[in-house]
């Protein structure tokens, strides 16, 4: 069939091509490649006012997105009728890095929003702002962050409920108040909660 | 072994007559009624050379070697004319055809009316020619293709068109460009095909299962981008041509040289650039942020031909970067249905028009190398061969880099799929009335991802098909048409496994055949029916087999099947066409039944992450039936006017679960009316139309489906374009004004990817010049 010279050629090249594709490097990929950036552990830390033992949860997805979230204790038991001062950590267990830091260094691009379900179970304040973190001021004013807050819990609080804590990233569109909302948003979790316990005596 | 001396001999036989390039034009009519004879072959076979007479019976034949020449003028139904021509005449020819004696019994068949009717194809075919083209200029390939009945734009935003040919589109409509088969990541919607239609001279849409000639994936039809010929005689030539659109800002740029040189006999060659810039577009109301992209292509050819031997070798490059709407990029669920409440930009943007790009982007370039022979031996044997190496490499841009420092500077995936690819083709002579061509292909694939992200595995594959088509012109009035392929594709992949973190090694083979049998019957002179019966195969995909990973720009967790079959479909269709003096129709019907139709399925359990809750889709298979008509009506009852109307209609089923099926075009409706005053006052190219589409609502939503409602409200676009040709300098100057979208309509589509975010573009003003050189 390729008796004519640019033929043989052309069938040689073809040959080669096949030949070089079989020798060269395989497709096989490296260990590690492809591993982004993620957070894969969101811990909250309670600690009541006047005294007592801090109450912590953390919500882990250690394979980054999919296998599913777990809690660990499976639920947040919190005392009725409590002031609690709040923290919340986030990291990327994976690569072992903090990424409370970085939401700290980025303060003016993040927002977190908490809320106790049902709402007559108590609320949430946020108690730190921008100038806790950063002296810079790109979005001309001194709005809430979320890292620290205070959840008052209700005295006649009971049952089960949820706390969610969703964490607004804003990038394309400035952070304009300390309620605002943006269409990124990094973590969003609803923490099972427990209400127990003889509510404190107010002192 | 060819001597030098001969060699010499040729060379110069070659400038002696090349010096003098003939050209032959001409009219083909009825000679009882002087009507012209559309579609009539102009053959000159010993320059294996020939043209289609025109809807108004005229051809052209240009850059012909010889003075003179045999000229064979067949149409069915009409006796041949054969004559040796004076190519150096300046006249046109005028051929009057004589309808054949209608006899009783069979008539025999002769054999340049049987070669004529053996090109045709039993499945409906539409064809963008150079005009069409032209006036085209300047839009992407999938707004090119979308101009056909049967063929809409599957949208990501103003930058991103696919076309979808008889509601399918991807993975299951293949595209060819000179004959090589695009390998890019065509899985994904959002990604467009790496190609520029300004090289193209002719673009033909096979419409429905292609399995048998053009192998795994020719499912829903074929799309065949081919340049126009190289230009052997010796001489310089070329063109230029720019194009200005107001919506987006857009310049647009083209230039061609080809050439041959006396000194290297039986060379040519043609160089081609492009380049299209674009700033954000606009819908009536708003900017369209980040809506910017830049693209460069260039494509070398290179031609040899000696004797019957012909060479054809390409070199081509497309790049471009894109912007992707900033809108459609956010986090989870529950921002999704803010944004969807919201139906636009968020209000907090300050934004105005700009021709920067910033990410979410996509950077792709795609590099092609191949070299083409074609020879004819013996008693008129064909053997045709063509290797091609492709390059596509993809990167794309997030809108933030989760944490990093410096969004969009790192991409958050980059593939490369290198594929190489073996077309072998043997046409023997067997007779005048029967063509058989027998195939073989070869392929090899090796898909990498960079060090940046994981968006599908590595994979290496090897590819091989064998078959066999013919058709026999079984008598005056009917050709038949069958063909039967078997094709096997085995696959190494390395898919992330997320319990152990490492990667898994997967090997699997995949078999598919295709078959088709069809008919072409000539009921009368202007009436004929085309029927087909073809199937196409697929095997699934390594996005359908492995996905695992919220996808973003639709909020959707998606899930892989590892175990997914291959796809098999059965299409069945007929097509009956009018082609007489003043009327042009043809209405094609179709059913396309696929066998474990792979897409998406939402899962009841949303996936619950770190980042929010993410409807959760999984790839599964199911029966699915597409089901249509396409139909269209010309009418020109003057010289002068051309009215046309058009209707596109498909219902998708999805058989295991009942209901519709997702994600398919809505009904279209369109007409337009078109003026060339030229043809009366004897004017060149001077046309003026206007065009008309409406398109409904897609109604038939797959129950609880939810990405699938809310599908936009129907909508109506008016377009006009004015054009001609002026003299300047000399130079016949071809300008062309046009509107699209000409009353600014507010609309959205359902096929648009973008349709929660934002409208489509308003009206775009359009400005196109071109002019030869040379």
């Amino acid at each position: 069939m390729f008796t004519s010279p640019p033929a043989r050629a052309l069938a040689a090249l073809a040959l080669l091509g096949s030949l070089s594709l079989t020798a060269c490097d395989s497709t096989e990929p490296d260990d590690g490649a492809g591993e982004e950036e993620l957070i894969t552990q969101v811990t909250l830390t309670l600690t009541p006012q006047g005294g007592g033992s801090a109450v912590t949860i953390a919500a882990s997805d250690p394979d980054g997105d999919g296998a599913g979230l777990t809690f660990s204790p499976s639920t947040l038991t919190l005392t009725p009728g409590t002031t609690y001062d709040g923290s919340i950590e986030l990291r990327d267990t994976i690569n072992g890095e903090d990424i409370t830091e970085e939401v700290e260094e980025e303060s003016e691009e993040h927002l977190f929003r908490y809320t106790l379900t049902p709402a007559s179970a108590g609320t949430v304040t946020i108690t730190d702002t921008e100038s806790d973190y950063t002296s810079d001021d790109e979005n001309g004013g001194d709005f809430a962050v979320g890292l620290s807050f205070q959840v008052v819990t209700a005295a006649g609080a009971s049952g089960t409920g949820t706390m969610n804590a969703v964490l607004y990233h804003f990038d394309e569109g400035p952070k304009t108040s300390s309620a605002a909302t943006s269409d990124e948003i990094d973590v969003d979790i609803a923490f099972p909660v427990t209400f127990a316990g003889a509510a404190r005596a107010s002192r | 072994m060819t001597s030098p001396r001969f060699l010499l001999a040729v060379a110069f036989a070659l400038i002696g007559t090349a010096a003098s390039a003939q050209s032959l034009s001409g009219r083909v009519t009825d000679a009882a009624t002087g009507d012209p004879l559309p579609g009539a072959a102009v053959r000159l076979p010993a320059l294996d050379r020939a043209a289609a007479a025109d809807t108004d019976g005229r051809f052209t034949l240009s850059d012909l070697p010889t003075d003179t020449a045999t000229v064979v003028v067949s149409f069915v139904g009409y006796e041949t004319f054969r004559d040796v021509v004076d190519l150096s005449r300046t006249a046109p020819l005028d051929v009057r055809l004589a309808p054949v004696e209608d006899v009783l019994g069979e008539v025999e068949v002769t054999a340049d009316e049987a070669q004529e009717r053996l090109g045709r194809d039993t499945r409906a075919v539409d064809v963008l020619d150079a005009e069409d083209l032209e006036e085209l200029r300047g839009a992407s390939l999938g707004e090119t293709l979308a101009q056909l009945n049967g063929v809409t734009s599957l949208s990501t935003g103003p930058t991103i068109q696919k076309p979808v040919v008889r509601g399918l589109h991807s993975d299951r409509v293949l595209i060819l460009e000179n004959g090589v088969r695009q390998e890019g990541q065509q899985w994904g919607g959002e990604h467009a095909p790496e190609i520029d239609p300004f090289a193209a001279g002719r673009i033909e849409v096979v419409k429905g299962a292609a399995g048998v000639e053009y192998g795994a994936g020719a499912i829903g039809g074929v799309v065949r981008i081919d340049d126009p010929d190289l230009v052997f005689e010796p001489g310089l030539g070329g063109d230029l041509s720019f194009q200005a659109f107001s919506n987006s800002g857009q310049a647009a740029g083209s230039a061609v040289i080809e050439g041959a040189s006396e000194a290297l006999p039986g060379f040519a060659w043609r160089l081609q650039g492009s380049l299209r810039r674009a700033g954000d577009a606009r819908t009536p109301d708003v900017v369209i942020r980040n809506s910017a992209f830049a693209e460069a292509a260039g494509h070398l050819t290179l031609g040899y031909r000696r004797g019957p031997l012909e060479v054809d070798g390409h070199l081509r490059r497309y790049a471009t970067e894109l912007g992707i709407y900033k809108g459609s990029h956010f986090g989870n669920q529950r921002n999704l249905e803010a944004i969807i409440a919201r139906g636009g930009p968020d209000p907090d943007w300050d934004y105005r028009f700009s021709y920067e790009i910033e990410a979410p982007k996509q950077v792709v370039t795609h590099d092609v190398a191949s070299l083409h022979a074609h020879t004819t031996f013996g008693d008129g044997h064909h053997v045709d061969a063509q290797y091609a190496v492709q390059n596509n490499r993809r990167q794309e841009f997030d809108a933030h880099g989760r944490f990093e420092e410096a969004p969009g500077e790192e991409p958050s995936f980059d593939l490369s799929l290198l594929t190489q690819s073996l077309d072998v083709k043997v046409e023997p002579n067997l007779s005048d009335r029967a063509r058989l061509v027998l195939g073989l292909q070869a392929r090899t694939q090796a898909n990498r991802n960079g060090e940046a992200g994981f968006l599908v595995p590595n994979f290496r594959a090897y590819d091989g098909g064998l078959f066999a088509h013919g058709s026999y012109a079984a008598t005056r009035r009917l050709t038949l048409d069958a063909g039967l392929r078997l094709d096997a594709r085995t696959q190494r992949a390395f898919p992330r496994n997320f319990q152990t973190r490492g990667f898994d090694d997967v090997r699997r083979t995949f078999v598919g055949g295709a078959a088709v049998l069809g008919g072409l019957y000539s009921i009368s002179d202007s009436w004929s029916l085309a029927g087909n019966v073809g199937s196409a195969w697929r095997p699934p995909n390594v996005s359908e087999l492995y996905s695992f990973g919220v996808h973003h720009g639709t909020a959707q967790f998606e899930i892989g099947d590892p175990d997914l079959g291959v796809e098999r479909s059965l299409d069945v269709n007929a097509t009956l066409r009018h082609e007489s003096d003043r009327v042009s129709a043809e209405v094609a019907a179709y059913v396309n039944h696929v066998f474990d139709y792979v897409y998406a399925l939402e899962r009841p359990d949303p996936t619950v992450t770190i980042r929010g809750t993410f409807p959760t889709f999984a790839y599964t298979h199911t029966d699915a039936r597409l089901a249509g008509v396409d139909a269209q009506l010309e009418v020109r009852p003057f010289d002068w006017l051309d009215v046309g109307a058009r209707a596109s209609l498909l219902r998708a089923d999805n058989l295991d679960l009942g209901g519709p099926l997702y994600g398919v075009p809505s009904d279209r409706l369109g007409g337009h009316v078109r003026v060339e005053p030229g043809r009366v006052l004897g004017l060149d190219g001077l046309f003026a139309e206007a065009d008309l589409q409406h398109v409904t609502r897609q109604d038939r939503v797959q129950p609880g489906a939810y990405l699938a409602a809310p599908y936009p409200p129907a909508y109506t676009l008016v377009g006009l374009r004015l054009g001609g040709t002026v003299d300047w300098a000399g130079a016949p100057l071809r300008v062309q004004l046009g509107v699209q979208n000409l009353f600014d309509v507010r609309y959205r589509d359902a096929l648009g990817r973008f349709r929660y975010f934002v409208d489509e573009p308003g009206r775009n003003v359009t400005l196109r010049v071109a002019v030869p050189l040379g």
